[in-house]
């Protein structure tokens, strides 16, 4: 087991316990803390995989932008224990049952299936690149980056026209 | 008028047309006139000018839509007889099934709303069942074609056709009506305008018949033949049933409805015996069956209009004031329960004759005494109406009695005419079935499996 | 392509023109005639010219299906727009935004509809959802409207993370985005589950029970001038790309999810029919009825042969039609109840008459389009051979259905009533009458459609 193995299993323990305390923790501001902490340990697992790109994007976009974004909503909701609405008990065991039947699904589609040993390629790609993406993005995926303008753009509109003093 | 005139015209010889329709799933617009749909087409032609005949004087609001849509009603049912394309058989059937929802709607009595909906709730599920059968069956036609040529050839395994049979038959059985599908009936035939009534009874339940006559019996013969004792042993049960009932009813239109019933029940049970006297009876007996119960709705309808009411316990005594309608009622009652020289003896004859000579089916004994139990139950329920409504003392209600008017006597006259004439000369209806129902006979492969 | 390009290009153009132009009229006109000219456009590329030559890398592939579909959706807008747009003037100030929005959803329904790669369904899908969402919000003072829209906004966005889940497993499956087909074999469990999660999402789009919860809230709180179009042209879109979806990437995996959906859609057409027949409302049992018809859609899914094709194309249209025009007479209305329509055929009986027709267009009842769409679906299902309880059933729940349509049949011919006194124009209700003519000519020549499909 070399240092990149170790680094990895570290790496996606520490990533699965922190997704697991986003759940767990009663506090939402808590939450939000260690979802930013689960951010930080996907943007370490883009490192191992060579991709630069990802991981500062990663890091600026989900952890700062919209972590930020988050930690704000909360605050200004000022969520505490009084507030939280009380759910029935009747609500919550419709959602373990609806939940429950998804995983059903998926267990029942999956149960004959041999799972592959397939093996992340770690330290050896190199698409992760900045320049290799930018090529990849602007040759073979550029029309898909030209659409997603028109998404963004009726976003913007939909902005206006909600946001828009009458 | 006019329309009448090309229908009647239409029965002259036998007819052809055939156009491309729905290409692409081999439906084709083909109409053919056969004896069956000869027959038919013929009742519906002289039904439709003796229902306007005899309702000339009757008013209705908004008389152009209720006029147009009796006659969108016609063409859907002749569509129906004609029509040799399951597909647009299927069409039809809808057409003549739509202007009867709003007809009744419309125009008919108080319950009218909640009565027709039934009405169409019922047939429509059946129309939907019957849909999904054609189509089954389509998709098993060596040829992928909704031709009836090409239904005769469909290659329906046993059990699938046993399936497919029972969608068509619930689809035919509510139109009849049989028993126990036939809740719809009494209360549509008693809230509908009695125009619509007489259509309604006289010649769309006989879209039922011509259905299982066509589509059944030659499609799904063998099938037919599993489930005859089956689906004649409901068609018996209805008509006991229904006379039964009918001896109870104080109504006058209910009686009718019932008896209506108890008839259409001995058509169905005579066409699963599958013989050529008892098919041929059948074709003859829907002729008759459809003018003798219009001409008995004429009558009710002219009593309830003058007297202010259909119950039997409120009326007596009507022949003193107007024998005229008395006697032409009298025959045409007669005519309905099958009395010598009148028409409808001929086709019973035909029919009981065509269910003890069966040759598939073991009961055909115990049938044919069941059903001739109901003959007896239905002159009793005939006679006994007749001797309450027109005989006995009159009363307050009936002592101003009622001149028939010109055009109520001319369309009684007409039907007594024809009572007369097919009871005494039924040739002509027998050479118009004959070939008809031997071809439908050799289809179904009576001839075959039990050389005859 | 030229319609894409095209209906970018018109979304452009109105959100410039609600402040270039002033008169309402002006803009109406512009977006009438931007239609028009999309959907020539798109008639054009259909005879073989084509104004934009793109290479998309073969990740859009305008074949004659999602073509002949798409002149089904521009002829509904059209319609739409030559009905109702005069009241979304009602909903608010942004007049010429909302036809912006508008023709994003079409652009988003044109990637949809033709898409040959995972990625442009997810943006085409976004594209359809996000505008909608403002839409469904647009009535800014109303509540129930705002509470529409972020009911909407959350359990999309919800869908749309199952779907960007599911891509991502198949991706990690195959290696590539574009719908070729599966191919590997055997089957991995991610694609399985990659599958599942894509047709979850799918389902939540086109509101397939037991992902229809949002429909009857966002139907019922959305202006109903944008649930007509939400509930119609939007919905068939989503239809088609869950058939491409399904048909060119998972189609040879048939067998294994077949049955589920199956399931899906006897669930579908059971809530949506059942609960339809308890609305006081009419807008809200549209809502249900919507559900109900989007059961019988489902069966084009389920059979997923060349019946089941040209079956959705027809129900796309018929539905489309009928519900739009049932929608623009129901704007003209104060009290959307059931006894809102009492005697509405003595007060305006061209406009009872049309509204009959859709009706038993909705209904299936022959002579109108809607009889034959559901005739093709059913004989696609039955063509299949497998599952004909399925088929039962469905027509068992079509005349369930007769019961609530009939309904407002009733209400509008048989009872008595003072009838709401409304104002129609004079070209409103010849477009309607228009409508009715397409329904009732579609209900008796389905090869008009049909032939485009193949030659």
């Amino acid at each position: 087991m070399n240092i990149t193995q170790i680094l990895f299993w570290f790496l996606s323990a520490l990533t699965v316990f922190s997704a697991l305390m986003v759940v767990v923790s009663k506090n939402p501001v808590y939450s939000v803390l260690w979802l930013i902490f689960t951010f930080f340990c996907i943007s370490g697992h883009y490192i191992m995989l060579n991709a630069q790109f990802l991981f500062i994007v990663n890091i600026i976009v989900y952890a700062g932008a919209i972590m930020v974004l988050f930690l704000f909503v909360i605050m200004l909701m000022n969520l505490n224990q009084s507030s939280e609405p009380k759910k029935h008990r009747w609500l919550r065991m419709a959602g373990v049952v609806a939940g429950g039947c998804l995983l059903l699904v998926l267990v029942a589609a999956l149960k004959n299936i041999d799972i592959k040993k397939q093996v992340a390629e770690t330290n050896t790609g190199d698409i992760g690149l900045i320049g290799n993406l930018g090529k990849v993005l602007f040759n073979q995926y550029v029309v898909p980056f030209e659409i997603s303008s028109i998404l963004f753009l009726s976003a913007m509109v939909g902005t206006v026209v909600i946001g828009k003093k009458e | 008028m006019s329309i009448l005139g090309l229908t009647l015209f239409k029965n002259v010889s036998y007819l052809q047309f055939h156009a491309d329709w729905i290409s692409s799933i081999n439906s084709s617009f083909s109409i053919r006139l056969d004896g069956l749909g000869q027959i038919l087409c013929l009742l519906t032609a002289v039904a439709y000018p003796l229902v306007f005949i005899s309702t000339w004087k009757t008013q209705y609001k908004k008389s152009h839509n209720f006029f147009a849509l009796m006659l969108l009603m016609q063409a859907g049912l002749m569509g129906v007889f004609l029509a040799m394309d399951a597909l647009l058989f299927y069409f039809f059937w809808e057409l003549a099934l739509i202007p009867a929802y709003f007809l009744c709607s419309q125009w008919g009595g108080e319950r009218r709303i909640a009565v027709t909906f039934k009405f169409f709730i019922y047939t429509f599920t059946g129309s939907i069942l019957m849909l999904v059968a054609i189509i089954y069956t389509y998709l098993q036609t060596p040829t992928h074609s909704f031709d009836i040529s090409a239904f005769y050839n469909s290659s329906l395994n046993n059990s699938s056709a046993s399936w497919v049979f029972w969608l068509m038959f619930i689809a035919f059985a509510i139109k009849l009506p049989v028993w126990p599908l036939h809740t719809w009936q009494p209360d549509t035939y008693e809230q509908s305008p009695t125009a619509v009534t007489m259509i309604l009874s006289g010649v769309m339940a006989k879209m039922g018949v011509l259905g299982m006559i066509r589509w059944l019996m030659p499609v799904l013969h063998l099938s037919f033949y599993q489930w005859g004792d089956t689906v004649s042993t409901l068609a018996i049960t209805g008509m006991i049933y229904a006379s039964l009932i009918a001896i109870q009813q104080d109504d006058l239109k209910r009686l009718v409805a019932y008896s209506s019933m108890a008839h259409m029940g001995l058509m169905c049970a005579t066409l699963f015996a599958e013989t050529q006297s008892g098919m041929q009876g059948v074709m003859i007996q829907m002729f008759n069956h459809g003018i003798n119960i219009i001409g008995l709705w004429i009558v009710i309808e002219l009593i309830e209009r003058e007297f202010g009411t259909r119950k039997i316990s409120e009326l007596s005594g009507l022949a003193h004031r107007s024998p005229a309608m008395a006697m032409l009622f009298v025959v045409v009652a007669l005519a309905n329960i099958g009395l010598p020289l009148t028409n409808g003896f001929i086709g019973e004859f035909l029919m009981f004759n065509g269910i003890f000579a069966s040759a598939v089916t073991k009961y055909y004994i115990v049938f044919t005494v069941l059903a001739g139990i109901t003959i007896i139950l239905a002159a009793v329920y005939t006679l006994n109406m007749i001797r309450k409504v027109f005989y006995g003392e009159t009363n307050s209600l009936t002592t101003a009695g009622y001149p028939l008017r010109l055009n109520e006597k001319m369309a009684l006259a007409i039907i007594v005419v024809l009572v007369f004439v097919i009871g005494l000369y039924p040739r002509i209806f027998l050479n118009m079935t004959q070939e008809t129902s031997e071809f439908i006979l050799k289809k179904a492969g009576v001839g075959g499996l039990f050389g005859q | 392509m030229n319609a894409l390009l095209l209906t970018a290009v018109f979304g452009v153009i109105m959100m410039l023109s609600s402040f270039l132009l002033t008169s309402k009229t002006a803009i109406r006109g512009l977006a009438v005639s931007g239609m028009v000219i999309v959907l020539a456009a798109n008639v054009l590329e259909m005879m073989g010219i084509v104004f934009f030559k793109i290479d998309t890398k073969d990740m859009i592939a305008f074949d004659r299906f999602s073509l002949l579909f798409n002149s089904i959706v521009f002829i509904s807008t059209l319609v739409y727009f030559l009905l109702s747009a005069r009241d979304m003037e009602k909903v608010g100030i942004n007049y010429g935004e909302y036809f912006a929005l508008i023709f994003f959803v079409l652009c988003g329904v044109t990637l949809s509809s033709s898409f040959h790669s995972l990625l442009i369904l997810f943006l085409g899908i976004e594209i359809i959802s996000i505008p909608l969402y403002i839409l469904t919000g647009s009535d800014k003072r109303n509540l129930k409207s705002n509470e529409a829209s972020l009911k909407y906004f959350l359990l999309g966005a919800f869908s749309t993370g199952l779907m960007l889940m599911g891509i991502a497993l198949i991706y990690g499956a195959t290696g590539t985005f574009s719908t070729n087909g599966i191919t590997t074999s055997p089957t991995s469990a991610l694609v399985i589950a990659g599958m599942l999660l894509l047709m979850f999402s799918m389902a939540f789009k086109v509101s397939a029970a037991p992902f229809h919860f949002w429909t009857p809230d966002v139907y019922d709180g959305a202006p109903t001038v944008f649930t007509s179009f939400m509930a119609t042209i939007v919905k068939v879109a989503a239809f088609i790309a869950f058939m491409r979806l399904f048909n060119d990437e998972f189609g040879s995996l048939q067998s294994r999810w077949q049955l589920l959906i199956a399931l899906i859609t006897a669930i579908t057409l059971f809530i949506g029919n059942i609960t339809a027949v308890f609305q006081q409302s009419v807008k809200r049992m549209l809502a249900y009825s919507s559900i109900s018809q989007a059961g019988f859609m489902m069966m084009a899914i389920f059979a997923m042969n060349a019946d089941a094709r040209e079956g959705l194309l027809l129900y796309s249209a018929a539905y489309c039609l009928a519900t739009i025009g049932i929608f623009a007479v129901l704007m003209k209305l104060k009290d959307y109840s059931f006894d809102g329509f009492n005697a509405f055929a003595k007060q305006q009986p061209l406009l009872a008459a049309t509204t009959t027709i859709f009706l038993l267009s909705l209904a299936g009842i022959p002579l109108t389009a809607g009889f034959l769409s559901k005739f093709w679906m059913i004989k696609a299902v039955a063509g299949t051979g497998k599952y004909l309880w399925l088929v039962i059933f469905a027509v068992l729940m079509a005349v369930v259905s007769v019961y609530y349509y009939f309904r407002v049949i009733q209400a509008m011919y048989f009872k008595e009533g003072d009838g709401q006194t409304i104002e129609a124009s004079l070209p409103f209700k010849w477009t309607l009458v228009l409508l009715a003519g397409i329904i009732v000519l579609l209900g008796v020549f389905p090869n008009w459609i049909i032939y485009w499909l193949y030659f």
